[in-house]
């Protein structure tokens, strides 16, 4: 599964363990990688548990992606990405999951 | 002449060379420079004053004797060379022959020797500003034609000789322009009228062989502008035909052979009738866009004729008409009977609003023929109905304005959204024939769980990738519904308790997951026995049970509070990297430490 190159040994268990198989399976592998890079371009630390917990997240559009992402930025500043990764579940506000 | 003076002889013979290959003769004008022997750069090598200095050096080799050894006569190899490439030594008494050419040139490209009087150039063809004065040159030939015929002045060396008048005759030279301009602007009159098939030549067209625009050509729409005027100076003073403004009857007769038009304004509609009845015949149709301009009634021409702006104007003329209640006959702004029947018989579209509608309905009525529903994507774009085309007709766009026109009907005017017209009944029932639906919300759903069944059917499973688009249910379609995404909103719609039996048991039947996440209701059951208000925080069902399970552990083995203040310890909530800064462990080492291996349970 091309999930398994974004995530250590630990943190691939546990999304195995925590996600149904078919649900891992349904990711489209190109999409998935535009999402990662689009959460790295914006300096995201935390993709590993955004892909852990979040998952959901990758199946989302680009565009509705960045504009959620711009709505936090506006919301906490610039500091917004240590804002949420000191608290996760802000995520919650923004992506249905 | 030493190496270096050898050297810059052959260079400027090399350009000279190249000049004579391109422009078929040595005849360069005396300030030409150039840096590569066709094209005038004022940074370059002054090219016709070394013509010029040859020149002078042939003079001096042939007038001066015992000169060869004067530096600056022309060796018999140089003569030789410059020989090879059209050398004129002696300008003035060749110049005439030199000119002639240009002017011979000039007659087998255009066919007639009316050269505007400013015309200058290299090849006798094209217009160049560095060229040969050609057209003062004809000037001078016509002046020198009549001081011989006019004063006995064969001795003059302005006056044409015989042997000069029968070489100028062979390419159709006119010595009396004011006498036979007529008869040259009708030559030119007439190979438009055979080019364009009628004589509708716009006002401001030059040109020089009748056929092309040409800015440096004769004013062949201001000539035939004065012909009309001339007509009906001749047409209100019968007594008037010794009068160089009045046509002739010998000239009236030529002009109407060549489908001349007297009165602009009577015969306009006519004439313009003519380009939009070519426009229908090449085109099939009578959708002529609104600045569109031509000569022939098919081309694109923007020296043409507005036929665009003309058929806008039979429209306007045509709801005048029918627009009031009493006919205005006689009122040039209004349709006659007859014109009428004239524009219906070339396809006139007199509503184009209306034929809008009934093309984009035809366009719908295809995608509904093709896919079984009218569930068309708001960014579907076609030119048949169910293929995409970039460059096609917003037809998503298109069914999105019939739903709010639907809805304009049943609200206030001032409610009404974007000032859209209702829908009127006439429409609504087409629409409705081919499986419009107004209201979206519940058959919307129906038309999206549907594709999900035909997935389904097709697959045997609802694995449907993340990126998967699709119009029929099991084909991708760049342009189709994203299944994966609608399959999502179902599931936020189940946890959230929105998602009715009826719509349930639809789901149930597929095989649908509603839960992505494993242990969901194990993480409820952990909170429950820890008091952890998962409904407050909703991350507590999100993350893996291993994590929560060791969380918890971690914060009772150091008598930590799972809640301070009704809030919840942070830890909870934190990212990996965060936990590690503040509490100096990992997750990976908490899994390890506290997550009791094999117990999946810890209460």
């Amino acid at each position: 599964m091309f999930i398994k190159k974004y995530l250590n040994d630990t943190y691939f268990n546990l999304l195995l363990d925590n996600y149904e198989i078919e649900y891992l399976k349904s990711f489209n592998e190109e999409h998935f990688i535009a999402v990662y890079e689009l959460l790295k371009k914006y300096n995201f630390y935390f993709i590993d548990d955004i892909i852990l917990n979040y998952l959901e997240i990758f199946g989302l559009s680009l565009d509705d992606i960045k504009m959620k992402i711009t709505e936090m930025k506006n919301k906490y500043g610039d500091n917004f990405i240590y804002i949420i990764g000191q608290n996760l579940s802000l995520l919650n506000n923004y992506f249905d999951v | 002449m030493n190496r270096s003076e050898a050297e810059i002889w052959e260079k400027l013979y090399s350009l000279a060379e190249k000049y004579y290959n391109h422009y078929g003769n040595l005849l360069i004008p005396a300030n030409f420079e150039t840096q590569n022997g066709i094209d005038y750069d004022s940074h370059g090598y002054a090219l016709g004053a070394w013509i010029k200095s040859q020149r002078e050096a042939y003079k001096k080799r042939f007038t001066t004797d015992n000169k060869e050894k004067d530096d600056s006569i022309l060796t018999d190899d140089k003569i030789a060379k410059l020989n090879k490439i059209g050398m004129v030594y002696d300008i003035v008494k060749n110049k005439w022959d030199s000119m002639y050419n240009l002017a011979k040139h000039y007659y087998e490209h255009y066919g007639n020797l009316l050269v505007p009087p400013n015309f200058k150039t290299k090849d006798g063809i094209d217009y160049d500003n560095q060229g040969y004065a050609l057209g003062i040159w004809i000037k001078n030939q016509r002046e020198a034609y009549k001081k011989r015929f006019t004063d006995n002045k064969e001795k003059d060396d302005n006056v044409l000789t015989d042997d000069k008048i029968a070489k100028l005759n062979k390419i159709g030279m006119v010595y009396d322009i004011v006498k036979n301009k007529w008869d040259n602007m009708y030559t030119l009159a007439k190979y438009y009228y055979e080019h364009y098939g009628n004589l509708l030549v716009p006002e401001n067209f030059k040109t020089k062989n009748g056929i092309d625009y040409d800015n440096q050509g004769y004013a062949l729409g201001a000539w035939i502008a004065n012909q009309r005027l001339a007509y009906k100076k001749r047409i209100a003073n019968t007594n008037k035909e010794k009068d160089d403004n009045v046509l002739t009857d010998d000239k009236i007769a030529k002009l109407n052979k060549i489908g001349m038009v007297y009165d602009v304004m009577k015969n306009r509609w006519n004439s313009m009738y003519i380009l939009a009845k070519n426009y229908y015949e090449h085109y099939g149709n009578l959708l002529v866009p609104s600045n569109f301009k031509t000569k022939n009634g098919i081309d694109y021409d923007n020296q043409g004729y507005a036929l665009g702006t003309w058929i806008v104007n039979q429209r306007l003329a045509y709801k005048k008409r029918f627009g009031s209640t009493k006919k205005i006959k006689g009122n040039n702004c209004v349709l006659t009977d007859d014109e009428i029947e004239k524009l219906n018989k070339i396809g006139m579209v007199y509503d184009i609003i209306q034929n809008q509608w009934d093309n984009m309905y035809t366009l719908a009525k295809h995608y509904y023929e093709h896919y079984g529903n009218l569930l068309v994507p708001y960014k579907f774009k076609t030119k048949n109905g169910y293929d995409y085309d970039e460059d096609g007709q917003s037809l998503g766009l298109w069914i999105r304005n019939q739903r709010t026109a639907f809805i304009n009907r049943m609200i206030p005017k001032s409610d009404r959204y974007r000032n859209s017209p209702p829908l009127d009944t006439d429409k609504e029932e087409k629409l409705l024939k081919i499986g419009m639906v107004f209201l979206v919300s519940n058959e919307t759903w129906e038309q999206k769980y549907n594709l999900c069944l035909e997935y389904y059917k097709h697959y045997g499973n609802l694995q449907i990738k993340s990126n998967f688009k699709t119009l029929n249910g099991y084909t991708y379609d760049e342009n189709g519904i994203n299944l994966f995404s609608w399959m999502h909103e179902q599931r936020i719609a189940y946890k959230k308790g929105r998602l009715n039996s009826d719509r349930k048991n639809k789901l149930d039947k597929i095989g649908f997951i509603y839960e992505v996440k494993k242990n969901r209701q194990n993480n409820i059951s952990l909170c429950n026995n820890y008091n952890l208000d998962y409904n407050k925080n909703k991350f507590l069902l999100l993350m893996p049970y291993q994590v929560l399970s060791a969380k918890i552990n971690y914060l009772l083995a150091f008598d930590l509070p799972l809640i301070n203040n009704n809030k919840l310890n942070p830890i909870f909530n934190m990212s990996n990297l965060n936990i590690q800064t503040i509490y100096g462990i990992s997750i990976e080492q908490l899994i390890e430490k506290y997550y009791e291996k094999g117990e999946r349970y810890v209460y």
